[in-house]
């Protein structure tokens, strides 16, 4: 039986949730035309955390893998958005894709040479489990959440304004450049997240699916958020309750609904218009 | 008693360079206020590389702009104060959710200081523009849904909700239909007449305005000629702006350029 006190499942619980609430910076991701950036700034977040534990390994203890993937995934967002405004979305594109195999590279070659212990630490970030989150790795996760959440809260209008028209907006006065290169540093605190509660694997189910639903149904940019967030997170209470009942790996349960789901609205979508 | 001529925009000398190639050689004009203003030339010309310049988002290698006797490039918040701007609405992205008000009120929110909070005052300036410019119907609807010609409008209702002394617009008519067309083009003029508005369009067609044209300005990479449209409509000067195959028709004082440009 689930135990509804155990604090185990409690902190599962409040992990997923803090992993819910990084959707709707995901959704805007969506809006913004790099919704698969969400995919690759947690890959680089366990680039990033590969680089951490390496130095831990050889003997550097000041070391701090979460913090090391953080600035690891918010470079690459950034470093992204200034190829995408240098020379077009097509650049920003390929720059994903290199990025991408980059971060895995690091991680694969960092993992050879780490020792097991250690080397099952790093291997949370790929495939996490929220069951094995831990007080600490909570209140890290807490404060990145908390930070992201208050900026979102903060500058919603201009994210939207220069998602929606950049061009425009900076004829208006307002520093357009500030604002995108903002959300996607805001992208790259979202891979962390992901990374760290539920593994770099299983983000497209947090910060692509979710927004890929909402955005069928939605007709205003506010509850297209909130209801990517609540995609996530009703999604994921559910599958980590049936991973409990049927003794399941819960990433893999959790996962599975919302890609699904993204699945279903993209098949039929597909098959309604060909009509 | 002296009467000074307001300008309202004066470009000295612009040269601007992007990519490592010359985009604007040398470009000079200076506007009256109010005026009907008009940049024609074709595909690649430089035409939306001259209005952000004007509004200082580009940088030139040289050159001088003023609006209103502002310097632009050196103080381009100052300058910008006085300009209403209505970009390509292809660099528009549609699929943002947002309401015809909200995109109005972008035009007031973003000139803020922080925190930009909405008021009422706000609201009931967005709301007086769209009915300015006939969609106050639609302001609860998604910008998304609407036509080519009322996304059109409501752009130009963003653009005019600061008030701003001189307008200007990016291929205004591009995929819009011939209604729309004539719709905001009587509209532009009215701003010009009644409420001293300055208009300044760049495009590739200035068939539905060339009535109300009074500076028509031909433009491929240099200014290549100024003046008012039936007087620099010719033969020899088309050829200059858009090559040999260029033909010209005159039909009812109407102007037609045959370039086979097709704009993007
Ligand atoms: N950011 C840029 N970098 C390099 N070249 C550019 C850039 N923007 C525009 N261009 C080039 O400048 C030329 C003029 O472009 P543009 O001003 O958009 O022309 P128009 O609006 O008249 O069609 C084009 O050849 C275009 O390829
Ligand atoms: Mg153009």
């Amino acid at each position: 039986m689930v135990n509804l006190i155990d604090p185990m499942f409690l902190k599962a619980l409040l992990g997923l949730l803090l992993a819910s609430l990084m959707a709707p910076i995901g959704a805007l991701a969506t809006l913004r035309g790099v919704s698969y950036l969400s995919a690759e700034v947690s890959h680089a977040a366990l680039g990033g955390a590969s680089l951490g534990f390496f130095l831990i390994y050889l003997g550097f203890s000041f070391s701090n893998p979460f913090l090391s993937a953080l600035f690891f995934s918010i470079g690459v967002s950034l470093f992204t958005a200034y190829l995408g405004r240098r020379s077009g979305p097509e650049a920003s594109g390929s720059a994903i894709g290199s990025m991408l195999a980059l971060s895995m590279a690091i991680y694969a070659l960092v993992r050879g040479l780490l020792p097991g212990e250690i080397k099952a630490m790093l291997d949370t970030y790929l495939i996490g489990d929220v069951l094995l989150l831990t007080s600490s790795d909570l209140v890290q996760i807490f404060i990145v959440v908390l930070v992201s959440l208050v900026t979102l809260a903060l500058f919603y209008n201009e994210f939207v304004y220069v998602c929606f028209d950049y061009d425009g907006l900076e004829t208006m006065g307002l520093n357009a450049k500030l604002y995108d290169y903002l959300l996607f540093a805001l992208l790259g605190l979202s891979g962390v997240i992901e990374a760290k509660s539920i593994g770099a694997f299983l983000v497209f189910a947090f910060m692509i699916a979710p927004a890929g639903i909402a955005k069928e149904v939605t007709k205003s940019v506010g509850s297209f958020l909130f209801l990517s967030f609540l995609i996530a997170f009703l999604s994921s209470i559910i599958g980590l309750f049936i991973s409990i009942l049927f003794n399941l790996p819960t990433s893999g349960v959790v996962a599975i609904f919302p890609s699904s789901l993204y699945l279903i609205v993209v098949l039929k979508k597909m098959f309604s218009s060909e009509k | 008693m002296t009467i000074t001529i307001q300008k309202s925009l004066e470009i000295e000398n612009l040269s601007v360079v992007l990519g490592h190639r010359l985009i604007l050689d040398k470009v000079s004009l200076s506007l009256p206020h109010p005026v009907f203003a008009a940049i024609m030339g074709p595909n690649g010309a430089g035409k939306t590389t001259l209005l952000k310049t004007i509004l200082g988002t580009i940088r030139p290698i040289s050159g001088k702009v003023y609006l209103f006797g502002k310097e632009v490039l050196n103080n381009p918040s100052e300058a910008r104060k006085f300009v209403g701007y209505v970009p390509q609405r292809d660099k528009i992205v549609r699929y943002v959710p947002l309401k015809v008000i909200d995109v109005v009120l972008m035009g007031l929110v973003s000139r803020k200081e922080i925190p930009r909070i909405v008021t009422s005052n706000d609201v009931r300036l967005s709301l007086e523009a769209l009915e300015y410019v006939g969609m106050s119907n639609y302001a609860s609807e998604l910008f998304s849904n609407l036509s080519g010609g009322q996304q059109q409008r409501v752009l130009i209702a963003r653009a005019l909700v600061s008030k701003p002394k001189i307008l200007l617009l990016d291929e205004p008519f591009n995929a819009v239909d011939a209604n729309a067309q004539t719709f905001i083009a009587e509209l532009l003029n009215k701003l010009k007449t009644e409420s001293n508005v300055s208009i300044l369009l760049v495009s590739h067609d200035i068939n539905t305005v060339v009535e109300y044209i009074d500076i028509l300005m031909f433009l491929n990479k240099k200014i290549i000629a100024v003046g008012k449209p039936h007087e620099i409509f010719r033969d020899d000067i088309l050829r200059l702006v858009y090559g040999k195959g260029v033909r010209v028709i005159t039909e009812k004082g109407r102007c037609y350029a045959l370039t086979g440009d097709t704009h993007g």
